[in-house]
Order: structure tokens, then sequence, then C-alpha cells
């Protein structure tokens, strides 16, 4: 009876795999087939109509299933526009016109390829739940902390120094080091003062991975943990993570999100912080899922624990370009090991703090990705499955947008401002073709990444580095030794809002020309000199461009950022102590330096009063002292005295550790197409309230939270019951 | 387990993780090692709770019934006891408050005269039906108190209820109505027959402690009164009052309890308040007096687990659904 199973297998398994290779021809065979089938323009219409329809109905159903199935009928319309884009519209021919047709159609096969790749790579998100650890505290392994610093301030690290050594791991077990390349006395006096390992190495090769690599030479724990010095982690974030390494001996990397609690300046100058999705969610919450199912989550930098054994393997951290994190993860997976991604945010961190320092960031990111398709590139080399090639494929890829958008953006204007015509096809055909293209594209998006990222919000964040990152990805392909690293600067504040002219300048110019564009094309309309219904496509796309062009220009506008480390809508029971009455509160939010708090409008207390402010969200109560700075009836404004450092460190737990601190902390609705194309153009039009305005806008709400009273919405999870 | 760890491992769909508070862990055990009495107290803690076998045999009261013990005086037994049957009343509990004290203050924190002679000690036949019970007052509690007793009269009666051992539960049928949700009896400090009787026919136990060394050092003495005296179903809860964080031992002390007594002990004290002093001294209920006090929040979160716990526990009918709404 026992043998059963066994025989079972070995004739099941060959038999399903069988199975499996004959259904995937004849899925191929059929997407051929849709692809290629030739129709007459009338049945082409009917067609895209009628699967148009049918993907309108199938939307309504909910499922899996039929998200894939979804995501398989844009890949059969794409593909077939795609054919047809290439067997009808396009002669090989010497003319300017034939050649820019050409640079067009290469954009848009850039365009189509990464659609599938961002299908394969969304296919089946895998929803990792962290795994127990052992009973016995023995058997809990040993995990080095490093956090790595070369020039941020000493007011950022602290938090996340006392908050390292706070995670709830046996005191034996860890060692939290701080690694200052900066070579600074104060960060020395400090570690010692916090009772942490401080390493420092007499020069500043490699930067960031020179620095991690020294202090794996300088430690011996079995796990290393690695934050970047504004990433706060959680109390749990080491019993959340640590778990699948004693599951899966070959496992190398655990990877969680990072997630920002101040606004990037995308949040905060298009005024989106905590309604809209930000930039980073779609990577942490679907693409990261998406690639554990294929084994090909990669490393980040931060917030990640990789094994040491495994480290030391392939040679540390990667030296040879400036991405380290996501090269080091590709020499893992093709030595054989594997990485885990959690979807569970358990740090917290600083977004970069201006739109030029977060473009210098993406820079850098394109030129190491770009660096790793050059020097090792996925698709070549030992080790890696054809998915784990293929999830690189797209991430590397992904960063080579800069030159196919602005492809897109200049595209519509060759006709209109020169009359040439690159996209040789009648306009109807054009449309039959084309529009069920971008139409499923959208909705089976929408449908995959509706909840991490809007429709068309793509276009905006990738807009406006599609500049910046088009030179450095074409350089660091011819030469990939070139580029340093650069460190973001994070914490900081902005004064005055002002206008970001520089990293605006060429969307202004690229705005300038669709406008003229637009222009010149509704004129000939107007007047009937020209092919109306090109035309009318062509004002269509610059339309579309112009909208998209103007939300990019609108992130230009910095808004004022006055505090360096916000205040948080953190909503907990509290206690307050005056004299010797303790009352009971709750705080409305906190920062570093003072909190507001909630308590009943018929105590009134006086400026200067000394009061002592206890906040209830573990089992130690940790009472801070602080002095009263006003108070408006049932609201009251402390601020806290100078602490020591272990009053510092229970307030950093309180703002910082909780463990649900950054779940459910968006609050906002799903996607829908047509809105999110409508917040756009409401996030553009701010460009003219701000011209009008005056030269120095009005400070945005966005910002307003971090300095006002309590901000519009309270993430619930924000909230003790 | 802590809200934020419970909230966020829900969060993640793995709502059974074993989270282990590990620095929690850490601090009880390096408490006793910076203050040697708690050291002390703890291994004699240790060697009585692991031996804990309770010999009593005694059978649960008819109504929910908690005892509030202490050994040492002047924890605050009385004061919690008052506060818990006007937060239970409030709630819309029936709820009857005993005074077992010869001290006799539990009137005192609901406004009662102190020359009143009758009550739980008095046993003139004639007296019974006549002045047992104290008024409900508006929607309060119904408060029993002991009684005066000269210290001849008092020595007669403690003799008397050691060879008595129903004594409590008879005067008990005669001063509680039949139709009270809950019953909580004060008693007086140290080992006495009244809390002999009392704690053999509680559910709950509940053991009063202040936040120092005195009141810890007890705690051994408690737990063999409680093993010599408690029925097996009952529970005990073990709670510190007049909590001060910024006292430096206090923290201590509380973090040490956590880890010897677990589960045994409430997680969060009463924090220390003059409120509960200055609506003692106005004989004004501390939920009336000070709303906004830490205080009386705490004592109300107890309320209201005594609440679940006997819901939860008693048989249905017996602790059944609130009779007023709370205000």
């Amino acid at each position: 009876m026992a043998k059963m199973p066994r025989v079972l297998d070995r004739v099941l398994r060959p038999a399903l795999a069988l199975l499996r290779m004959v259904l995937t021809a004849a899925a191929l065979a059929a997407l051929l087939l849709v692809a290629m089938t030739p129709l007459d323009m009338q049945t082409q219409l009917l067609f895209g109509a009628s699967l148009f329809a049918l993907a309108l109905l199938m939307n309504r159903l909910p499922g899996k299933l039929v998200t894939q199935a979804l995501a398989l009928l844009s890949m059969a319309v794409s593909t077939r526009y795609l054919y047809w884009r290439i067997t009808v519209t396009y002669n090989a021919d010497y003319s300017l016109e034939v050649a820019l047709g050409a640079v067009l159609l290469g954009a848009e096969m850039y365009a189509y390829l990464m659609l599938l790749l961002g299908y394969f790579q969304a296919a089946a998100p895998l929803p990792r739940k962290p795994a127990p650890l052992p009973q016995n505290l023995d058997h809990w392994p040993t995990v080095d902390v490093f956090i790595p610093t070369y020039n941020e301030p000493l007011e950022v690290v602290r938090a996340t120094v006392l908050a390292a050594c706070a995670m709830d791991w046996p005191r034996e077990k860890m060692h939290v080091y701080l690694l200052d390349d900066g070579r600074r006395d104060l960060f020395r006096a400090f570690a010692a003062q916090a009772g942490v390992g401080y390493i420092i190495r007499p020069d500043n090769r490699h930067a960031k991975a020179g620095n991690l690599n020294h202090a794996l030479g300088k430690s011996r724990s079995e796990y290393v943990a690695i934050f970047d010095c504004d990433h706060v982690p959680t109390r749990s974030f080491l019993q959340v993570c640590m778990g699948w390494f004693l599951v899966d001996k070959k496992l190398a990397l655990v990877q969680t999100p990072h997630h920002f609690y101040s606004p990037d300046p995308f949040e905060r100058n298009l005024d989106t912080f905590r309604t809209l999705p930000n930039e980073g969610e779609l990577f942490y919450s679907l693409i990261q899922p998406g690639l554990d199912a294929w084994n090909a989550a990669f490393f980040c930098g931060s917030c990640a624990v990789l094994r040491r054994s495994a480290l030391e393997e392939v040679g540390g951290i990667a030296t040879e370009t400036v991405t380290e994190d996501a090269h080091t993860a590709l020499k893992l997976h093709r030595r054989g090991f594997r990485s885990a991604y959690l979807r569970i945010p358990q740090a917290g961190g600083l977004a970069t703090e201006s739109i030029s320092a977060h473009v210098g960031q993406r820079i850098r990111w394109a030129r190491g990705m770009a660096q790793i398709f050059r020097l090792d590139n996925p698709l070549l080399g030992r080790g890696l499955t054809l998915a784990q090639r293929l999830s690189y494929l797209g991430a590397m890829l992904h960063f080579f947008y800069g030159i196919p958008r602005l492809i897109f953006l200049v595209a519509p204007l060759t006709y209109a401002l020169f009359d040439l015509h690159i996209f040789n096809a009648l306009p109807i055909l054009a449309l039959a073709f084309g529009l069920p293209h971008l139409a499923h594209s959208v909705i089976a998006n929408s449908r995959i990444q509706g909840a991490f990222r809007h429709s068309f919000w793509s276009e905006v964040y990738e807009t406006c580095l599609a500049f910046y990152i088009a030179i450095p990805t074409t350089v660091a392909l011819l030469t990939p030794g070139k580029g340093k690293f650069n460190v973001t600067a994070k914490g900081g504040r902005i004064d005055h809002a002002y206008f970001e002219r520089r990293i605006a300048a060429p969307y202004l110019v690229l705005g300038a020309l669709n406008l003229l564009g637009f222009a010149i094309g509704a004129t000939r309309l107007w007047r009937g000199t020209g092919e109306t219904d090109v035309l009318l496509i062509n004002l269509v796309w610059t339309g579309y461009n112009l909208l998209i062009l103007s939300a990019s220009v609108a992130v230009a506008w910095e808004q004022r950022q006055v505090r360096s480390s916000p205040r948080m809508a953190v909503k907990l029971p509290a206690m307050l102590r005056v004299g010797a009455r303790a009352l009971r509160c709750r705080t409305i939010d906190l920062a570093r330096g003072g909190a507001s708090i909630a308590i009943s409008s018929k105590r009134e207390l006086g400026k200067g009063e000394p009061v002592v402010l206890s906040i209830f969200h573990d089992a130690e109560e940790m009472p801070l002292p602080a002095a009263v700075v006003e108070q408006h009836g049932g609201v009251l404004r402390i601020k806290f005295e100078p602490l020591d450092l272990a009053q510092e460190s229970g307030l950093v737990r309180a703002l910082f550790c909780r463990a649900d601190s950054w779940i459910s902390w968006r609050e906002g609705e799903r996607d829908r197409p047509l809105a999110a194309l409508g917040s756009i153009a409401t996030r553009g039009l701010r460009n003219f309230g701000h011209l009008l305005g005056s030269r120095r806008p009005p400070t945005g709400k966005g910002t307003g939270a971090a300095e006002a009273l309590p901000p519009k919405t309270t993430p619930p999870g924000m909230v003790a019951p | 387990m802590p809200t934020d760890v419970r909230r966020l491992f829900e969060w993640a769909a793995a709502p059974d993780f074993n989270y282990r508070e590990v620095n929690q862990e850490e601090r009880a055990s390096a408490a006793p090692r910076q203050w040697s009495a708690l050291a002390a107290t703890n291994r004699l803690l240790r060697e009585r709770l692991a031996g804990a076998n309770p010999r009593a045999s005694g059978v649960p009261y008819r109504t929910f019934s908690i005892a509030v013990v202490s050994m040492s005086g002047g924890v605050g037994r009385t004061t919690v006891v008052a506060n818990l049957a006007s937060a239970l009343s409030q709630n819309g509990r029936r709820c009857v408050a005993v005074d077992l004290d010869p001290q006799d203050t539990l009137g005192l924190h609901f406004g009662q005269h102190l020359e009143e002679a009758a009550g739980m000690s008095c046993e003139d036949p004639a007296a019974e039906s006549q002045q047992l019970l104290v008024a409900r007052a508006r929607g309060g509690p119904v408060v029993v108190p002991f009684g005066k007793l000269d210290p001849a009269k008092l020595a007669m009666l403690e003799w008397k209820m050691t060879l008595e051992r129903d004594w409590l539960r008879r005067r008990l049928d005669q001063a509680v109505p039949r139709d009270t949700d809950v019953l909580l009896i004060d008693t007086p400090a140290g080992q006495r027959p009244m809390v002999e009787q009392a704690l053999s026919l509680c559910e709950v136990a509940l053991v009063v402690l202040a936040p120092n060394v005195t009141s810890y050092s007890t705690l051994p003495a408690i737990e063999e009164l409680l093993e010599a005296n408690v029925s097996p179903s009952c529970t005990v809860r073990v709670l510190v009052n007049g909590f001060n964080a910024t006292r430096a031992l206090d923290g201590d002390v509380m973090a040490s309890l956590r880890g010897v007594l677990g589960q045994r002990l409430f997680p969060q004290p009463v924090q220390e308040d003059e409120a509960v002093a200055e609506a003692l001294g106005r004989l004004k209920p501390l939920l009336h007096e000070a709303a906004d006090s830490q205080a009386a929040a705490d004592l109300a979160a107890i309320a209201e687990w005594i609440e679940t716990y006997a819901a939860a526990r008693t048989e249905p009918g017996r602790f059944g659904p609130r009779l007023v709404a709370r205000s």
C-alpha cells in the first residue's frame, strides 16, 4: 500500500509535465492564431469591440483566475497589434519618415516587452506569511545588525540605533553595529553611550557595499540584518523575518518593504500623501511578492536579513555596480540560494527630501541596473531558472524606459509640426488595432495593480525621471565601469517653497513643444488644411502628453517642509501626571521634540507647567518629562524636556517600534482609470494655480500635516483600540 | 498578547504566531538582579507556585463572588472594592459589596455614617431584617457594612467563625438578594477567619499589592493562604495599586511580578492618583468626581475584565446581559 503513491507519482508526474507542455503549446498556438489571422477592417473593428466588451464583463467578476484571464486577453490583443504593426504598417524604405517610424516602433516594442514581463512578474504574487520560531530561545540564531552611515545627521541615526537595540530578540544573540564611514567623534560617543559596536575603516572604497563588507569581517553572527541609517525597525522585525531561515537552509535573503513615513517629493508637491499609492508601493506590494513566487525577490539594500555563510560564498556584498543590493541577490540566486519577500512593513524611513535628491537616487538605481545588465546579464551565465532570468530581465529593462518615454512624448509632433507620417496606416485601422491594445492593458493593469498604483500614474512617475535616466542608462550600457555611488539626502527641511527649475526645464521644453503641436494641429483642423482623422488622433495624443507633462512639471514646485523629524499621528492611550494627579488622555500626534494630547477640556494647564507623559503602547511604561506649551480647549501641546537615553529610547519605541506601526498606513479609494486621469489633470492644473498665486506658491496641505494640528485622515493602523 | 503584536499578526494573516516579548522577559529577570529583596521573594514564591496544590474543596457561592485580599494593610483594598462596585453598578450590574473588615470603612466610600452599628457582624435576630442592608444609593451597589464591634465581641466572633466554617455563607444568604450578579467581598489584612471563609467561597481571588518591597515580600504568604483556602476552580489575579513609574522601583517591581506571576498578574496596574483620596474626602465615587482620572480608568478596565470573565465562566442566565446601557 505504501508503494502506491510512489508508483502513482512516477506515472503522474511525467504525465502532468507532458500535459502542461501540450497545453502551453496549444495556448501559444491559439495566441499566434489570434495575433496573425488577417481580418478586414470591419471585422477587426467588430472583433476589437467584442473583446473589449468581454473584458469589461469579465472585470465585474472577482477572482485571481479572472485577473489572469484578463492579462492573457491583453497579451493576445497587444500581440495582434504589434504583429499588425510590424507586418503591415512598417515597410523598409530609406526615408526620414521610415527612420522615425522605426524609432517609434522600437519604443512600442519596448513597451510591449515590458507589458509582457510585467504580467509575468505579477502573475501569481506570493502572499508569504512569517514562519514561527522555535519555543526554546536557545535555538534562536545570532544576528548582527548593521547600520551604515556616511554623512547623515546624528539626529536621524539615533532613532535607528535605539530602535534596533529595542528589537525583541535575546540580548546576547544580537549585536548592533554603527558603521560610520564619516568617522565622526559624536557618532563614536553615541555608540558607546548606547552600548552598540562602532566600526570605521581607513577609506571609503565602494561606498556602502565596501562599508558593509568591512563590517562583515569584523563581526561573526550567523545572520546580518541591514538597515539604512534612517530606517527605524519595529520591535517585531527579527521575529517576523528570521523564521524562514530556520525552515529553509538554502534561504539566503529575507527582504521586507521600505516604508516611508514622511512624504516623498511626489506626495508632498502633488498632495497625494497617504491618499494615493506612492511610487514605491507597486514594487513593494506587488512586484516583490510576484518575484518571490519565482524565487527571484531581490535585495533592496535595507530592511533585510542575509545569511552570512551565503554572503561569504558570493564574496560579500557586490561592489562591481552602484546597485550593490540587486547585484548581490543575483549572485546569490546564481549560486542556488533562495530569497524570500515578506510584505510586512517592519521599518519606517524618511523619503527623499527633494525632487532633485529623488532624481539623483533614481539615476543611481537606473545606472546600477544597466551596469548589471551589461556586466552580469541575467539572460546569460549559469545557475538561474528561466523564471528568474525573466524576472531579473524585467527588473533591469524597467530602467530603460527613459528613451522610449521621450519618444512617445514627441512622436505626435512629427505630423503636426512637420507633416511627417511616421505611422504608416489608415487612421481608422490604427484605431481598430491600437485602441484594443491600449484599453486592454489599462483594464488588466488596473485590475492587477489598482490597489498599489492608480492608472496612468506610472506615466507621471516615469516621465519625471525619463530625461534624467535616459543618458546614464545608455552610458552605463556602453561603459559599465564608470559612475560612483551617491548618497541620497534625507531628513532635511525646505524652508521656503520654490520652483525647481533645473529639474523641470526639459519638461517645460517638451510641454511647450506639445502645446505648440496642439495649437498648430487645432488650427489646421479648424482651417481644414490636413487629414482630419490623423489630426484628431494626434490631438488626443498630444493632449494626453500635455496632461502627463503638466503633472510632471507640478512636481517641481517644491513645497515647504519644516520639520526634519515629522510629527506623526500616533493615537495611543496615554497618561499625564500633573502634580499628584494622573490624568487619562490620548496622544493626537507625536514627534521627537513634543506631543499634542487630547485631554478633558475642563483641565486648564498653564504655560510652562511641568508634566510627565506616559504613553501606553507596550507593557513597559516610560514616563517622559515635559512642559506645557499651550492649550486650546481639549488639545494640549507639550514639549519634552531634555531626555536621557532611556527616555529617548522610550519615546522612539512609542513613535516607531510598535509592531503595527506601519500597517494600514494609507487610506484611499481603489483605482478607477478615468478618475485617475482626472486626478492627474487636477495636479497638472496646479501649475497655473502656483503661477497665478505668486512666485511663491502656498504651502501644501501635504506638508501641513507635518506642522499643524491633526492631519485630515487617521489611518486605522495608528489607533490602538 | 500585546495589542500592537496582535494587530500586526492579524493583519499578516498569521494570528497564531507565537510572539515572544523577549525584552520584557529580560527586563523581568534583570529587575531582581538589581533589587535583592525581590530576588529573595521570587525564590520563595517560585517554590510555592511550583508546588501549588489547592487542598481546599470549597463550593463556590451561589452568586459570582470576588474576594479582595492582601497581607499588608494600606494597599488600597477597600478603595478597590468600592470603585469596582461602583463601576460594575454603573455598567448595569446588580452588585453587592460586603465588608468583612472590622475597620468597617467600605461604607465610608458610599457616604455611610460611621456610627451605624448594624452589618455583617451584627447577629442580633431582632435587628436582622432591619439593618443588614444599606439601601442601593441612586443605582449604586448594595453595600453591606461590617458593623461596629468592640474588641471582645470581635474576638468572640472570630472564635465562632473558626468553629462554624459556613458562617459567611449563612450570613451572605441573609444579606445578598438572589438576583445579584456580582458579589464583592472586602476582607481584613492578614490571615484571619473572615479571609479564609471569603476565599473558600469565591470564584475570583483578587490580591491587592502596593508596588513596594514590603508588599512584594508578602506574596509567598498570600500564595500559601490561597493554596489552603481557595477551591480548585477559583481564579487568582494579582493587582498592583498605586503604581507610579516615575519611581524607579515601581517599574522593576512590576516587571519582576510579570516574570514570576505571568497570567496571574493584571498587566495594567492601577496608577497612583491623588483623585482617589480626594474623591473619598468628598465622600463621592471616584468615577463621578474625576472622570479623567487614570486610576478610575484602570479600575474601570478591571471591572470590564470581571464582566467578561464572569460571562465566560458562569452558566447561562447567572450572569446575564447588562441591565442598563452604560451612560
